[in-house]
């Protein structure tokens, strides 16, 4: 019954900008995630939408409701904008038992209309009439015992949240954020001061969360494995700006850029620089790993003359917008990393006919009749699968083989790339030109 | 408020929403109260202090000369820069011996204190770094024996009243022969005659205030010294740096921002400082005030802007090293075990020398206090060597009726002196209101600066909170005595409540500042977003959580105000608070009463301290100058 619409906000301290013109749409019953590394504004996102934090400019509306406008100067307070927040460190206070914690929030509560049904939910009905009134010690109870038996913390109402471990701490934090019942919950990194094995547990009672209170759900996280599992949708966000907004399998899958390729994916993504042109039938014919020739068949058309056209209309667009001269932290394009056993100096003048290209782990396929002669550098078995790297001449290449199978280092091996994931970019401004097939037709 | 594609608003409407977000914040909205409030109670007496140097007053010397007295109705109520001339220009001929000696008035009034305050400044800076510092080291770094003790008796000196050890100086050194009156302890005792430089002068005010001001190095340092990680020395051990060296290299410039700031505090205090170069007899520019108020009024307000004007430098060196302060912050931490330097035998050597000093400042002025009262003279050592009976009396406690014999002058014994008990009610009077107000303002402007952190105005607030801190305590009793006295409101409590509040909100301030920056926002924004009102997030979950800290805030002003005499004495008659009382007694060479009043209160003050730190864990000393 939330939607939330972003549009054109900006947040900066100074020349900083930490959120840069963003616009998103946050549908109803979502489980959105903003994903991004360290700094690059995702938190401040978060919090600008709760209200803790206020944006320079832009518009927020919550449900229909502006809560926030620059040009109009409206700027609902957190208390009235009735979301709820799940913060990093939990922020139960110190001084109150669980039952407390829980409950001193509902105590507060004064609106007319108000009623709690057999379930302890919170009916709101402010339509219904009747009296303004708070809620009773018996609907509190009733609520406070529904909420901690979603997160099972009913043996520890009497404890203070010192007397908890870190991941009770969690659950009383949970259950606090959804005893008044909110229609939109944002955690900001609530799972990342919990141990591996927990995270693990209290993510998949996070998705059930979200499927048994409907609530919209806006979820921080700087690991992308939790984005991934988690989400409907991801926001990806680097340096204060939106990367990519898609399901998860989409962020995957068609990566707009290097950098979301990059930040993406467990092992990361192997890229390799390709020099080469297109052809008349549509394909481009590449040169990778400085001796294979290869030809790229993007699975849909794409005319590569056009396609720059179009990118440096958006970039250009892009650049006049974010006023060059002021910001502080420049948007430089990103560096993406190609491993190498010993390094080799960046290439200067890239032009048109510099591409990259992007292939997951999972399509490095070792088998004895591949075209590509490498030896394994190292291996990883980990027991359900193995992770290997590969050397081909100075180029190191990450494959994930399933099963345990030994391999000895210095091995040598042949190789191949598998299906229509692999992904093609541009090397001068890192935009995704196409996804497709690669064929290695010979040195 | 419903989405639309271009809904804009008149400037006027936009401006006035945002005017109220910012105003419906309570953080911003007492903020924008207690900035208008400081503003006004803060620079408003020190602006009337400089106004009153260009006006000329009734019955004072501005209007001796006959010139000035025709015209003095017509300038009653302009301004003149008479007072300004008189005492840069003008002269004064005395008679010393016979010969007629002519010395500028400048010379007397204004620049013989004012090198006086100076010298006494520098040498109290350079005593208490010294003696506070070396104790510093060697409480937090090595293995001296009876630390615990040590530490808290060296507080003593702060806590006590600033008069104490003056007092106690003249009761040890003071002669017949050399200084007039009584014969000291030291006389009584060994026969000894100490110079006249060591009695009275630059000597012993200086020693006296390094004593007294030892505690604030000590406090500030030892603070650094305790969380300073023992790595950062073993790190140099361990590259084989000789052990001067790392003190040299490592250590000392690690506690240089806690040396920087003890310099800023002593140095303004010292200068402020009234009692102590009365007692001991030296002109420095808040005694010589004191002396020349009723009839260089003007003048004396030269004096006072002058203090002030080193208030204002020091705030100044204050803002520009607390930048460079901060690059030191990340340094303490988390040190696990400090490993202790071993003195080996000094250790024993050095541990009694501290407890005869501690001796000396801590106990001995409670024990001569008490003794003082039970003397029939006062200064009448006599019964050392002649006995107690006859030559002690109890007559200075228990006289219960007028007497006019006896050298009671017609007052009561201590125990039944309505004055007295008078006095010590409206002392308590002030502390409980200074301490509630300043606390509450206090810890309010500490909760509203750490919500707005990057605010200009937020930092303003906060430097006009600790403004008066910087401030010499004389010049900001003379800042209140004129604007008091101009407001009617001179010898009120509410006027001396004023004055103490304003005088102490930084104490309470620092407190909360430190201890609310201390809490994590989410803690509160926990409670914003379940719509919680603000004052139950004020009383069920901040206060609850920094009570401690809190509480310091609340207890500091009350304990100084307990014993403030250099802040009040401008503003009410003598029989108003204690330690004005203590004043009137001292005047009227009525040393048993003022000995006993001093001991009841040294007593008060330690009973409160220790009670409060055990109930809550506030302790003073987390307080004093903490930034």
């Amino acid at each position: 019954m939330a939607r939330i619409e972003l549009s054109h906000v900006t947040k900066r301290w100074g020349g900083f900008y930490a959120v840069d013109d963003l616009d998103l749409i946050i549908e109803d019953n979502a489980f959105v995630t903003l994903l991004g590394p360290s700094g690059c504004g995702k938190t401040t996102t978060l919090r600008m939408i709760a209200g803790l934090e206020t944006p320079t400019s832009g518009r927020i509306t919550i449900d229909g409701v502006t809560v926030f406008d620059s040009d109009q100067g409206i700027n609902i307070p957190a208390n009235k904008r009735r979301v709820g927040f799940l913060f990093q460190n939990y922020a139960l206070w110190p001084n109150m038992t669980v039952y407390q914690n829980i409950s001193f929030g509902l105590s507060n509560i004064k609106e007319a209309g108000l009623s709690v049904n057999e379930n302890g939910e919170i009916q709101r009905n402010p339509e219904a009439g009747g009296a303004v009134r708070k809620l009773t010690k018996e609907e509190i109870d009733k609520i406070v015992a529904r909420v901690s038996a979603i997160v099972k913390i009913q043996p520890f109402m009497d404890r203070y949240p010192g007397e908890l471990s870190g991941g009770q701490q969690q659950r009383v934090a949970i259950a606090r954020t959804l005893a008044p019942g909110p229609r939109v919950l944002f955690m900001d990194e609530p799972l990342s001061n919990l141990d591996a094995k927990l995270r693990l547990e209290m993510r998949s009672e996070l998705q059930r969360l979200h499927l048994s209170t409907g609530s919209t759900f806006v979820y921080v996280t700087h690991d992308q494995m939790e984005a991934m599992t988690l989400a409907t949708r991801i926001c990806l966000i680097s340096n204060g700006v939106l990367q990519q907004y898609d399901e998860p399998l989409t962020v995957y899958n068609r990566p707009n850029n290097t950098f979301v390729a990059d930040f993406v994916g467990n092992p990361a993504i192997n890229f390799m620089n390709a020099r080469g042109k297109q052809q008349q039938d549509g394909t481009f014919r590449l040169q990778i790993l400085d001796r294979y020739e290869t030809v790229f068949t993007p699975g849909e058309k794409v005319e590569i003359g056009q396609w720059f056209a179009d990118a440096d209309k958006e970039i250009s667009a892009f650049e006049a917008k974010v006023r060059p001269a002021e910001k502080t932290n420049k948007d430089l394009p990103f560096r993406y990393p190609v491993a190498t056993v010993s390094d080799v100096p960046e290439k200067t003048g890239l032009d048109r006919e510099d591409f990259v290209l992007g292939v997951r782990p999972e399509f490095v396929h070792i088998c004895e009749d591949g075209p590509i002669e490498g030896e394994i550098f190292s291996a990883m078995p980990t027991g359900m699968e193995t992770t290997v790297r590969i050397r081909v001449g100075n180029y190191l290449l990450t494959g994930v083989v399933f099963g345990g199978v030994l391999y000895k280092i210095g091995q040598k091996v042949h190789l191949r790339f598998d299906g229509p994931g692999t992904v093609l970019f541009s090397r001068m401004n890192g935009r995704l030109i196409a996804c497709g097939k690669l064929d290695i037709l010979g040195k | 408020m419903v989405t639309g594609a271009n809904n804009r608003v008149s400037g006027f409407q936009r401006t006035w929403n945002r005017f109220r977000t910012y105003i419906t914040k309570p953080q911003n909205a007492i903020l924008l109260m207690l900035g208008i409030l400081l503003t006004i109670t803060t620079i408003y007496p020190m602006f009337t202090i400089l106004r009153d140097t260009i006006r000329l007053h009734p019955g004072s010397i501005d209007t001796q000369e006959k010139a000035l007295e025709a015209q003095f109705d017509a300038l009653g109520t302009k301004l003149t820069t008479y007072n300004w001339q008189n005492l840069f220009r003008d002269t004064i001929t005395t008679r010393v011996g016979r010969e007629r000696v002519t010395r500028s008035v400048a010379s007397i009034y204004l620049w013989t204190p004012l090198l006086n305050s100076i010298l006494i400044s520098i040498f109290a800076c350079f005593g208490a770094i010294l003696y506070g510092g070396v104790f510093a080291y060697l409480v937090t770094r090595t293995n001296l024996k009876f630390k615990k003790y040590l530490s808290s008796i060296f507080i003593f000196p702060y806590i006590m009243p600033q008069w104490t050890l003056a007092v106690m100086w003249q009761n040890l050194f003071n002669s017949n022969a050399i200084t007039g009156g009584n014969d000291g302890l030291f006389v009584t005792l060994f026969g000894t005659y100490m110079p006249k430089w060591w009695c009275e002068g630059i000597f012993p005010v200086s020693v006296v205030l390094s004593i007294h001001y030892a505690p604030f190095a000590y406090i500030l340092i030892g603070g650094i010294f305790r969380n300073m990680d023992a790595n950062l020395e073993e790190a140099a051990t361990i590259l084989n740096t000789p052990r001067w060296k790392t003190f040299l290299r490592v250590t000392l410039p690690l506690v240089k921002p806690a040396i920087l700031s003890t310099i800023l505090l002593v140095f303004s205090s010292a200068m402020g400082s009234y009692p102590i170069p009365h007692y001991l007899k030296l002109s420095t520019l808040s005694t010589q005030y004191v002396g020349m108020s009723s009839n260089r009024a003007g003048q004396a307000s030269i004096l006072a802007t002058i203090m002030m004007l080193f208030g204002f430098l020091i705030l100044i060196v204050n803002q520009k090293t607390t930048s460079g302060r901060k690059n030191f912050t990340t340094v303490t931490g988390k040190s696990g075990q400090s490993s202790l330097v071993d003195l080996g035998a000094a250790k024993y050597v050095l541990s009694v020398l501290f407890l005869l000093l501690t001796l000396f400042t801590g106990i001995l002025p409670i024990v001569l206090f008490a003794i003082e009262t039970f003397l029939p003279n006062p200064g009448d050592y006599s019964f050392i060597k002649h006995g107690f009976a006859g030559h002690t009396t109890t007559k200075w406690w228990l006289t219960s009726e007028n007497v006019t014999e006896n050298g009671m002058y017609g007052q009561k014994g201590i125990l039944y002196n309505a004055d007295i008990w008078n006095a010590f009610a409206g002392t308590f009077f002030v502390a409980i209101c200074c301490a509630l107000a300043a606390g509450t303002i206090g810890t309010l402007i500490g909760y509203c600066v750490s919500k707005n952190r990057r605010s200009k105005w937020a930092s303003y607030v906060n430097n006009m909170a600790f403004l008066p801190y910087l401030m010499p305590s004389l010049a900001v009793g003379v800042a209140f005595f004129i604007f008091g006295s101009g407001a009617g409101i001179y010898n009120t409590f509410l006027l001396l409540i004023l004055a103490g509040t304003v005088k102490y909100i930084p104490f309470a301030s620092r407190s909360a500042l430190n201890s609310m920056m201390q809490l994590s926002g989410e803690i509160e924004e926990a409670a914003i977003i379940q719509d919680i009102p603000w004052w139950k997030r004020m009383t069920r979950i901040i206060i609850p959580i920094q009570k401690t800290s809190i509480i310091s805030g609340f207890l500091l002003p009350f304990m100084t105000c307990l014993r403030e005499l250099t802040l009040f004495m401008l503003l009410c008659g003598q029989g108003k608070i204690i330690t004005t009382m203590l004043g009137y007694f001292d005047e009227m060479g009525l040393y048993a009463f003022s000995s006993g009043i001093n001991l009841i209160l040294i007593v008060l003050i330690l009973v409160f301290n220790t009670l409060v730190n055990k109930l809550t864990g506030a302790s003073i000393d987390s307080g004093i100058g903490g930034d």
